[in-house]
Parts: structure tokens; C-alpha cells; sequence
């Protein structure tokens, strides 16, 4: 339960640091907005606009005030739309790509990483360690474009074929489309999807079949798997119905923390294939210098980040009894 | 067989990482070209004799500029790891040593800005900087410091109870003598591991902070500055994306493959065990 | 593990094998460009890609033929001047209605005029309005009766109708203003052929078609703009089918494109003219001396071979040879490196300087590679000694801040709104145009006499006196450079083979609603 009060002074800390840092900006938000030589006029106009020209202590006041009981961040500067209604509109499309991306990392992952616990040393061992090396190595932005030079059928960026319109429910596009039964609008966002997802799983795919492996390998030394053997099962029911179960654990703990990882990872993935999400509306922020986009959208990452990997310790120990023991 | 491995990924790492700097000590004499030269003429041209890795849309010779990227690259690293050593190793010291509520205190700061995923923390730093190229050396290396204090703090608390310490404490020597003279050396080793594996992930994020456009200006021969002006082009003529994009891959699996193997080299815990 | 990689495979297969064929029975249009557009309020916007969509959304009451810039009657049926020029009667085209269902009449005109030319207007849009001076000749406007507008005008002044079919004069729906005040920028409302329907910034701005169009529907139900920054992934984008219209192609990619199954590159002559401006208010700029030898250290053959791939014409003058009153006496001050090295000695600077040349980050249709037009000059300037950064800001904080005057050297480019020589002269140069926060004369030139010329022209109605003016002007403008004219482009677009009835506009500015989509 300690871990739930944590999150709360972190989620503080982590508030604070954005606010300030839009204050540490050299010659301050307007200044650094504007340039070196804004008029007077223009400068005390924005100042005032974005209620700067108050004592700092009242706006980082205000700043926790609209953030955490309103989830407000004020205005963008440039496209003069609510922070958060862009940020609403950005979001769903990063959940998007790090679900798919998870799914791919964990299935890919935990089949990599089993099939080299079979053998350990083998082809199948030193494929899994040679994968999971370079997926630490290989930044994520050249491995997209490795990605978009090999399959080059599969579209260059984007998420959808802008003339197939799907109503927005979910704001899923893969979802909205199957609800509104357009198959044609599934398959291409699929099409659209596949690509970001692949390269946004190298690394936690890495992860995942490196503690899959280790944890597999201690579970096919145990007394119990030796007895099914030892009665003549089939292999392949032995590591699928009696160690994989045993070897879950561990497993869905580091699939569950992957997640918060995938969705500020996505910064990187979203700007190769043109994602309009999360990471790319950061991006674009920081570029223009927006100071409300840059806070509200690095303290919505950072949020989910906390409560996801929370999330995951929780259900860790919801699935480990004999964690809860320790914990406590 | 594993350990033959092990020496065998060392030896690639050790391979790579001479690569390197062998790149960066010569680039000025191997590169057949300016960096910064533009032939009209030659522009977006494959492979070649006379161009090994083929040039840009701007006509310049790529391998002249990868292997001025390197030295840029390796600045990069020295400006960021040693960013994060001043800061980091001070911090780790005196946490450590000190410990107490001023301990807690910045440990807590340290826990908070852990809770940053790295690129995120990054990226609010140059949102508040501005984009530059030493601005992204600077981050970077802002983003590593709690890691090395957090690291060296760890390492201290270990050796600091020992006898050697506290013979030297009770000859009389000041706490930073202490920390400098005594503690400093013994925790070297870790220092070390993480400041070669710190230049590959230091090289890797400068270099996608590069890719979202934050370096500076467009024509710095950075490999991963390359790599988003250009990549553009990847479908039609990927020798552009490829030059860069494997010189990042190589240098950073480079240091990877030796920060491990010092790791398991320096670590008297897990050197039986291999 | 093959088992996996089969797996993979075969998912990657089927998705990559079947070709997409949009199945919407309703055609849409998706016109790729280099960037997003800035506001949609035709009145509080000046650049290309806010403009393109405002005239499909707009009307205005004087439009233009369909391939030339000459005047045709558009909300306004037919209009007559009085004798001295300063009275003009128009009569309103009957039973036209706003996208809003709200009627077009006199009383519209009247409302969209007075927000234009008065600054303390309740509905006044956020900033100030950058074309006030091209609409200062007008002294008052007032409503005859539903359907018929009188102009009064404080002087009689030739560009008065040109200046009523550019953009900013485009009729606003009254309701609609008065309803989202602030925010009809991202609402906007007008009569024309496409209603406006959604906006993602970034990623899409969508239109639909205004079936009861007066000019006739539009031949296509949606009209979708999409922001492609890399010319060369928008054209790629063309020949996938991911577009199906494109502007700001590479000329580089041009040849490619006329090859490529499916597409069809047009190109007309254009109205336009790219540039490198600098900054006379700013040091060592104010010094003439400079400003030549920075003219004598542009390679304008290097960068029409290198960035504009040998299509195009070196500039001389600051305004292209396809608007009359072009100076063809005026010889352009060659690259000759050591005499601006001479220049500068002159001018006290023998050591050089430093500074910074500003340049866009996205194509324009005047400049397709903004970057490589920037580096070419870098290096040019390096041989006498100046030593610039190339320095680059999103589109739309580049145009604020280049208004503001924060720049010492900027490329920048403009199109003719309305194919007269005032638009280019007295818009880029004259002292009138270089308010900080608004500058089109973003060189901040102030010269008196020209200002005398160019306002002179305004109100000169025989052609060949107001010729004779605009000539003196360009020789002034030619000993004083503020500006150094780097190129005039051709228009060019691609489209694919299914789209019909598509025609380039000299003015650069596309009305699309006779444009159709063939289903394959």
C-alpha cells in the first residue's frame, strides 16, 4: 500500500519540475516564446495572456490548482486551443500504438525467450541473446526506417487513409472501425499500425524474452517438470501446460511495467511515422516553444507512466501470495 | 562456453569502440572530402568508388561526414558523461557518506526524477533550454546525473563502515579528505562500468533528441541529425539512411558489449561465477 | 522460432498483398501541401496555405477569370464607378445564403468591411490587419438598399478592384463572427463552394461540399488538405495514391513524376517571386555599401541549379517578368566576390561579420528547398568574409517573428494576390507595409521617394504614366538593394490521372470546386 502514497508526492515532484522548467528558460516563457527582440508591447501582452506577470509563487499555485483538480493547462500559444482538448484528441492515438506494440513485444517475447530456455546454448539460445543485444542497440528511430525499406508495401506514415472516415467512439481507430463494421477502415489502419508497432516493440521485446529465458530455464529444472518428463508427456505440453503457467509471474511483471516505457517511448516512433499522438504533439511543442503543451503533455505521460507501472505491481502481487508476504 | 562468449562479445565491443575512436582521431585524414562540401552535381549519388558510402541530397560524400559525425559524436559523450560525473558523483558521495534527512531528502529527488522516463526528462530539459546541439549534450547529461548518484551513494554505503575508513577518520582527516583520499578510489570500479556503458546510451539519446529535430542546425554532420534531415529518402535511395543508422547501431552496441564485459570483469561477485 | 517467423510473415502478407481501394462511394479529394495553414479568418491571415483554404471556403464580390487575374463579378452581379472614381455602386447576386443558412446581403458586406477597416470594430479579429493599407482608400461604406453596396472612396485608386477579389476582402458571415468571436479563425463561415467541417492541426483539415453553391456543386464531396513536410514523401505519397493533388514539388523530383504511372504534372507560368531579404533597420544592414556586397556574394546560378533544378529565373527585380511593368533594362549585379570583399572594406567592415540568415523550415511554392537555397548563400557569403548561422522556426512562428523585424538576413517570397505590379512594390517595399508585428516589408525599407512613386502609381489611372512610375521605382530599388531577388518560379503541381478539371492559377490561389475524381 506504501507504493499507492509514493505515487502522489512523485506525481508533485514531477509537476513541480515541469512548471519550473518553462521558468528556468533563459529570459523566461515570453521572452523565450516570443525571441530576443518582441516588441514591449507584444511581450506584455503574452506575459499578461498567459498570467505570467504574477508573483511566481501564486502561479505555481494556480498551475497545481487547474492541474490536478481540473486536469487544466491552459491555452496553447500557437493553435489558441485548450491544452487539454488536444491532448484528449492526441492521447488515444498513442494508447493505440503501445497496446499494439505491447502485444507484439509479449507474444514475440515470451516465444523467443521460451524457445531458448529449451535449450540453453544452442541456436535457439544464441538467436534469443543476439536479439535482445541488439534491440538495446539498434536505435528505434533507424530501425523504423530499416522497417519502411523492407516492407515497402506497407504505408510510409500516418495513421489512416485520410478518405475512409470512421466515426470517433473510442477513439481507437482499429475499434471505431470494427464497431461501425467498416472492415475495409480496420484493415487499413492495420496496415497503417503495423510498422510503428513493430519497431515501438524492439526493446521491451528484448526485456521480455531475456527474463522470460532466465525465468524459464529455472523452471524446467525443477523436480516437478523432470517428473513429467520422466512419464513420457509430450515436450512441447510439458513447456506449454506445466512450466509456462509456473513461469508467469515474473513474466506479466515485466510486460506490466514495458507498458509505461512504450508510452513514452513513442515520442521517437510517432515522429518517423507521422503518428499523430502524444509523443509527436510533445514534440512539436517543444519546437515552438508552447509551454502549456509541453506541461500538460509531458505531465499526462508522465502520469500514466505512474499509474501503469502501479498498476503492474499491483497485480503482481495480487497474482504472488507469496510476494504479499514480503511486501509486507 | 559461455565464458568463451563472453570474450567473444568483449572482444567485438572492444573491436567497435576502437573503431571509434579510431574514426574520431583521423577523421580529418581518412575523409576524402569536406563534410560540408555540396557538388551539385553529385547529389543523392549510390555507392561508389568514388564515393564509398554514396552522398546526400545535398551532394555531400557521407563517409566524410560519418566519420566527422563520430567526432561529434564522441564529444557528445565527453561533454554528457562528464556532465553527469560532476554532479552525480558528489551527490552519490555525500549521500552516502553524510547520510541522515539530507540523504532522504535527495534521494527523494533522485526517486522523482527516475520516475521520468529518460527521453521524457530530456525533452522538458530542452524545451526549457532551447534547441542546440550543446544544449542536447547538456541534457543528456542533466538526465544521467541521479543515476550515478544513486550508484555511487550504493557503492558508499558498502565501504563506508569498513576499517580503513574509519582508521582514517580517526587520524584526523577532514570528511572530504575522507571521501576523497579513501572512499573515492574504492568505489572507482562501478564509476567506470557506468561511465562506458553511459556512453552509449549517452550517444543514443543525443542522438534522438537530434532525430526530433532539436539539434541545431541542420547541416552538423551528427549521425542522428543525418539521419532526420534525410530520411525522406529512405525508400528511394536508403544508402543515406544506412550510413548514419549503422554507424549510431555499432558504436552504441560497441560500448554496450564492453561496459558488460567490465562489468563482469571488475565485479569480484560474479567473476567466479562465469 | 520459424514457426514465429512464418507466423509473421504471413500476417504481413495479407496485409500487404491487397492493394487499398477506397470503397466510400462519396469521392474525396486529398490535396497534399508542405504545411498547415496558420488561421482560416480570411481577414487575419497572409500566407499561401491559410489562403488556399480560405478561398474555397469564401467568396468575394469581384473574382477572377479561371486561368488569368483578370476581374469577373463574383457575390457582386455588376458594379459601376462614378465618373471622378470615387463613388462605386454594387449590386449584390440575389438569393445566396451562408454556410450558417444566414442570408448574403448588403448588410454582410457592410459588416465584413467595417471589422476590416475599424481597428476598434467589437468583432475584430486577434491581430492587426496586414492588408489595412491596400483598403485605406476607402472612406465609408454603406447599404442602399438588401442588395446594393456603395464604396465611397478619399482618393480614386486603380487597385481598388483588384484589391476587392483578393482574399481579405472575403465576405463573412455576420452570425457566425458575432458567434464564436475569438474563435472563427477555426470556425470559419462564408458562401462558397466548400463548407468548412473539421480541423486536426498537423494532420488534416477537412471540407465538405456546399451542394447549393451559386456557381454550381462542387465535383467532389470532400475536400481534404494534409500537411506533408518533406517534398519528397508528398510526392511519393502522389504516386501511392495516399493524395491525389500536390503542390511544392521537387524539382528534382519532377522528371520521376512525369514518368510515373498515374500521375500528371502540370506547370503555368507563375506570378511569383522568391527572395532574400535584409533587415535595413538592423547593423551593418542600414549601410547600402553592404547590402551590395551581400548582392554581389549571392550565386543566383549556383542556387537555380542546385535548389530549384534549373527550372525558374534568376530574379533581378522584385517583381517576375510576367507582371507588366516589369524593368527589362535593369542588368543584375553579377557574383563577384571580391568586389563585395571591396564594399565592405569600404564600408568599414574589411574583417567581415557575423550574423544570422533566417530560412524557412518548409517548402513554399516560390522555394521548394528553403535549406539548400540557404547554404548556397552561406558559402557564398563565407567569401567575403561573412560568417552567418542559418537559423529556422516553425512556419508559423518564422512569419511572426520575421514580421517583427527579429531577423537580420531572411528568405522569404511572395505571389501576386491579384497580378498587379502594387501588389509586389508597394506591398514588399513601401514604408507603409513595414509596421513591426504586421511587415509584409519585412526588409523594413523606408524610402520616401519611393513611397512617393508607388502611392503616385496607386492613384495614376492612365497605364503607360503608372508603367513609367513603377520603372523609376524598380531603378531605385535596384541602386538601394534592401532585398536581393533570388528567383521566379513556374507554377507546378502533380496530380493523379483521376483527377479532372484541375487548372493552375498565376495568382497561385486554387478554387477547387470544378476539380471532379474519376473512380479507377
Amino acid at each position: 500500500m506504501g507504493r499507492i502514497l509514493l505515487i502522489l508526492p512523485t506525481l508533485w515532484g514531477a509537476a513541480t519540475l515541469v512548471f519550473f522548467a518553462a521558468h528556468l528558460a533563459p529570459g523566461g516563457p515570453a521572452r523565450s516564446l516570443l525571441g530576443e527582440k518582441a516588441t514591449p508591447e507584444k511581450l506584455q501582452e503574452v506575459v499578461h495572456s498567459q498570467g505570467w506577470d504574477d508573483p511566481l509563487l501564486v502561479q505555481y499555485g494556480r498551475f497545481l490548482w487547474n492541474t490536478f483538480l481540473h486536469f487544466e493547462f491552459g491555452k496553447s500559444y500557437f493553435s489558441q486551443r485548450e491544452v487539454s482538448e488536444e491532448l484528449a484528441r492526441c492521447f488515444p492515438a498513442t494508447v493505440e500504438l503501445a497496446t499494439a506494440a505491447l502485444l507484439t513485444a509479449a507474444v514475440l517475447g515470451v516465444g523467443l525467450g521460451t524457445l531458448a530456455s529449451l535449450k540453453p546454448g544452442h541456436v535457439g539460445d544464441m538467436t534469443c541473446t543476439s536479439v535482445s543485444t541488439l534491440g538495446v542497440s539498434v536505435p528505434v528511430f533507424f530501425l523504423g526506417l530499416l522497417l519502411l525499406l523492407a516492407f515497402r508495401n506497407l504505408p510510409m506514415g500516418d495513421r489512416h487513409d485520410l478518405a475512409l472516415e470512421v466515426e470517433s467512439i473510442t477513439g481507437l481507430r482499429i475499434p471505431d472501425a470494427a464497431l461501425a463494421g467498416d472492415w475495409e477502415a480496420v484493415r487499413d489502419a492495420a496496415r497503417h499500425l503495423l510498422l510503428p508497432a513493430l519497431t515501438l516493440a524492439t526493446v521491451p521485446l528484448a526485456v521480455i524474452a531475456r527474463m522470460t529465458r532466465s525465468t524459464m530455464v529455472e523452471v524446467l529444472q525443477s523436480d516437478y517438470i523432470r517428473t513429467a518428463r520422466a512419464k513420457g508427456l509430450h515436450p512441447a505440453r510439458v513447456v506449454l501446460v506445466h512450466a509456462l503457467p509456473n513461469a508467469a509471474v515474473p513474466i506479466i511483471t515485466v510486460v506490466g511495467l514495458q507498458f509505461g516505457y512504450l508510452l513514452a517511448g513513442a515520442v521517437l516512433t510517432e515522429s518517423i511515422f507521422n503518428w499523430p499522438g502524444l509523443g509527436r504533439y510533445l514534440t512539436e511543442a517543444v519546437h515552438n516553444r508552447d509551454f502549456h503543451a509541453v506541461q500538460g503533455a509531458t505531465l499526462l505521460t508522465v502520469s500514466v507512466f505512474l499509474l501503469v507501472n502501479l498498476a503492474a505491481d499491483i497485480a503482481c502481487l495480487w497474482l504472488d501470495p507469496r510476494l504479499r508476504k514480503e511486501f509486507r | 562456453m559461455r565464458r568463451m562468449q563472453h570474450h567473444f562479445s568483449g572482444g567485438v565491443g572492444l573491436a567497435l569502440v576502437t573503431g571509434f575512436f579510431l574514426s574520431v582521431l583521423l577523421a580529418g585524414a581518412m575523409s576524402p572530402q569536406d563534410p560540408y562540401r555540396q557538388e551539385m552535381e553529385e547529389q543523392l549519388l549510390p555507392p561508389s568508388w568514388e564515393h564509398l558510402l554514396g552522398t546526400d541530397d545535398l551532394g555531400r560524400d557521407l563517409l566524410s561526414r560519418v566519420l566527422h559525425g563520430a567526432r561529434i559524436s564522441c564529444l557528445i559523450a565527453l561533454v554528457s558523461v562528464n556532465t553527469a560525473l560532476i554532479l552525480g558523483v558528489p551527490w552519490g558521495l555525500a549521500c552516502g557518506y553524510f547520510g541522515g534527512r539530507i540523504d532522504l531528502l535527495a534521494m527523494r529527488l533522485i526517486d522523482v526524477l527516475l520516475a521520468f522516463p529518460s527521453i521524457l526528462l530530456a525533452i522538458l530539459i530542452m524545451a526549457a533550454l532551447g534547441p542546440s546541439l550543446s544544449n542536447v549534450m547538456v541534457a543528456v547529461g542533466l538526465v544521467h546525473v541521479p543515476l550515478y548518484a544513486r550508484q555511487v551513494r550504493a557503492s558508499v554505503l558498502v565501504v563506508r563502515d569498513l576499517d580503513f575508513v574509519a582508521a582514517s577518520r580517526a587520524a584526523g582527516a577532514t570528511p572530504v579528505r575522507v571521501l576523497a583520499r579513501t572512499i573515492l578510489p574504492n568505489v572507482l570500479s562501478p564509476i567506470i562500468v557506468l561511465a562506458t556503458l553511459g556512453t552509449g546510451t549517452a550517444i543514443l539519446e543525443a542522438a534522438g533528441l537530434s532525430f526530433l529535430g532539436l539539434g541545431g542546425e541542420p547541416d552538423i554532420p551528427e549521425w542522428g541529425n543525418m539521419l532526420t534531415t534525410t530520411r525522406q529518402y529512405v525508400r528511394t535511395h536508403p544508402w543515406v539512411s544506412l550510413a548514419p543508422g549503422f554507424a549510431i547501431t555499432l558504436t552504441v552496441l560497441g560500448f554496450n558489449l564492453l561496459g558488460d564485459h567490465l562489468r563482469d570483469a571488475l565485479d569480484p561477485r560474479t567473476r567466479g561465477r562465469l | 522460432m520459424r514457426l514465429h517467423l512464418l507466423w509473421t510473415r504471413l500476417a504481413l502478407a495479407s496485409l500487404c498483398l491487397s492493394p487499398s481501394v477506397p470503397a466510400s462511394a462519396a469521392s474525396v479529394l486529398i490535396y497534399g501541401r508542405g504545411e498547415d495553414s496558420k488561421k482560416l479568418d480570411p481577414a487575419d491571415v497572409t500566407d499561401g496555405e491559410s489562403v488556399k483554404v480560405a478561398v474555397n471556403v469564401f467568396d468575394t464580390l469581384i473574382t477572377y477569370a479561371e486561368e488569368s487575374a483578370e476581374l469577373r463579378p463574383g457575390l457582386a452581379l455588376k458594379w459601376e464607378g462614378s465618373r471622378d472614381g470615387l463613388n462605386w455602386i454594387f449590386h449584390l447576386r440575389p438569393g445566396v445564403r451562408f454556410h450558417d443558412d444566414t442570408p448574403f446581403n448588403a448588410e454582410a458586406v457592410l459588416f465584413t468591411f467595417q471589422r476590416l477597416l475599424d481597428a476598434e470594430n467589437p468583432y475584430r479579429f486577434g491581430g492587426a490587419f496586414a492588408y489595412s493599407p491596400s483598403y485605406q482608400m476607402i472612406e465609408s461604406v454603406r447599404a442602399v438598399d438588401d442588395l446594393t453596396v456603395e464604396f465611397r472612396l478619399k482618393y480614386p485608386a486603380v487597385v481598388f478592384l483588384p484589391n476587392l477579389a483578393m482574399f481579405p476582402a472575403s465576405i463573412v458571415s455576420p452570425e457566425a463572427v458575432k458567434r464564436w468571436s475569438k474563435d472563427f479563425f477555426r470556425q470559419p463561415v462564408g458562401t462558397g463552394p466548400f463548407i468548412f467541417q473539421t480541423w486536426t492541426p498537423h494532420e488534416k483539415l477537412v471540407l465538405k461540399a456546399n451542394p447549393g453553391y451559386w456557381d454550381g456543386k462542387p465535383g467532389v464531396e470532400r475536400l481534404i488538405f494534409k500537411p506533408v513536410k518533406e517534398n519528397t514523401a508528398r510526392a511519393l505519397q502522389l504516386e501511392n495514391g495516399v493524395i491525389h493533388l500536390m503542390d511544392g514539388i521537387d524539382f528534382a523530383d519532377v522528371d520521376r513524376l512525369k514518368q510515373a504511372a498515374g500521375v500528371i504534372v502540370q506547370t503555368a507560368p507563375g506570378m511569383n517571386l522568391a527572395y532574400l531579404a535584409l533587415n535595413c533597420e538592423t547593423r551593418p544592414f542600414d549601410d547600402a555599401r553592404v547590402r551590395r556586397a551581400i548582392a554581389h556574394a549571392v550565386h543566383k546560378p549556383r542556387i537555380l541549379k542546385l535548389a530549384y533544378h534549373g527550372y525558374g529565373q534568376a530574379g533581378v527585380n522584385p517583381l517576375p517578368p510576367t507582371v507588366w511593368g516589369y524593368h527589362a533594362g535593369i542588368e543584375d549585379w553579377p557574383y563577384d566576390p571580391a568586389r563585395g570583399r571591396t564594399l565592405l572594406q569600404e564600408a568599414g567592415l574589411a574583417a567581415g561579420f557575423k550574423s544570422q540568415l533566417w530560412a524557412m523550415p518548409n517548402p513554399r511554392p516560390y522555394m521548394p528547398q528553403p535549406k539548400q537555397v540557404a547554404q548556397v548563400i552561406k558559402e557564398g557569403l563565407k567569401e567575403i568574409g561573412v560568417q552567418v548561422e542559418i537559423v529556422s522556426y516553425d512556419w508559423n512562428q518564422y512569419l511572426d517573428r520575421v514580421a517583427n523585424g527579429e531577423h537580420p538576413m531572411c528568405l522569404l517570397g511572395w505571389t501576386t494576390d491579384n497580378g498587379d505590379p502594387d501588389n509586389f512594390l508597394y506591398e514588399l517595399l513601401d514604408r507603409d507595409k513595414a509596421v513591426k508585428g504586421s511587415a509584409n516589408n519585412v526588409c523594413f525599407y523606408r524610402n520616401d521617394r519611393l513611397h512617393e512613386l508607388l502611392v503616385g502609381a496607386q492613384r495614376e489611372f492612365d497605364p503607360e504614366k503608372r508603367r513609367q512610375g513603377y520603372l523609376q521605382a524598380q531603378e531605385i530599388i535596384h541602386q538601394d538593394v534592401p532585398m536581393i531577388p533570388l528567383a521566379y518560379l513556374p507554377l507546378v503541381a502533380a496530380h493523379s490521372t483521376r483527377v479532372k478539371g484541375f487548372r493552375l492559377h498565376p495568382t497561385g490561389v486554387l478554387r477547387l470546386h470544378r476539380v471532379r475524381l474519376e473512380d479507377e
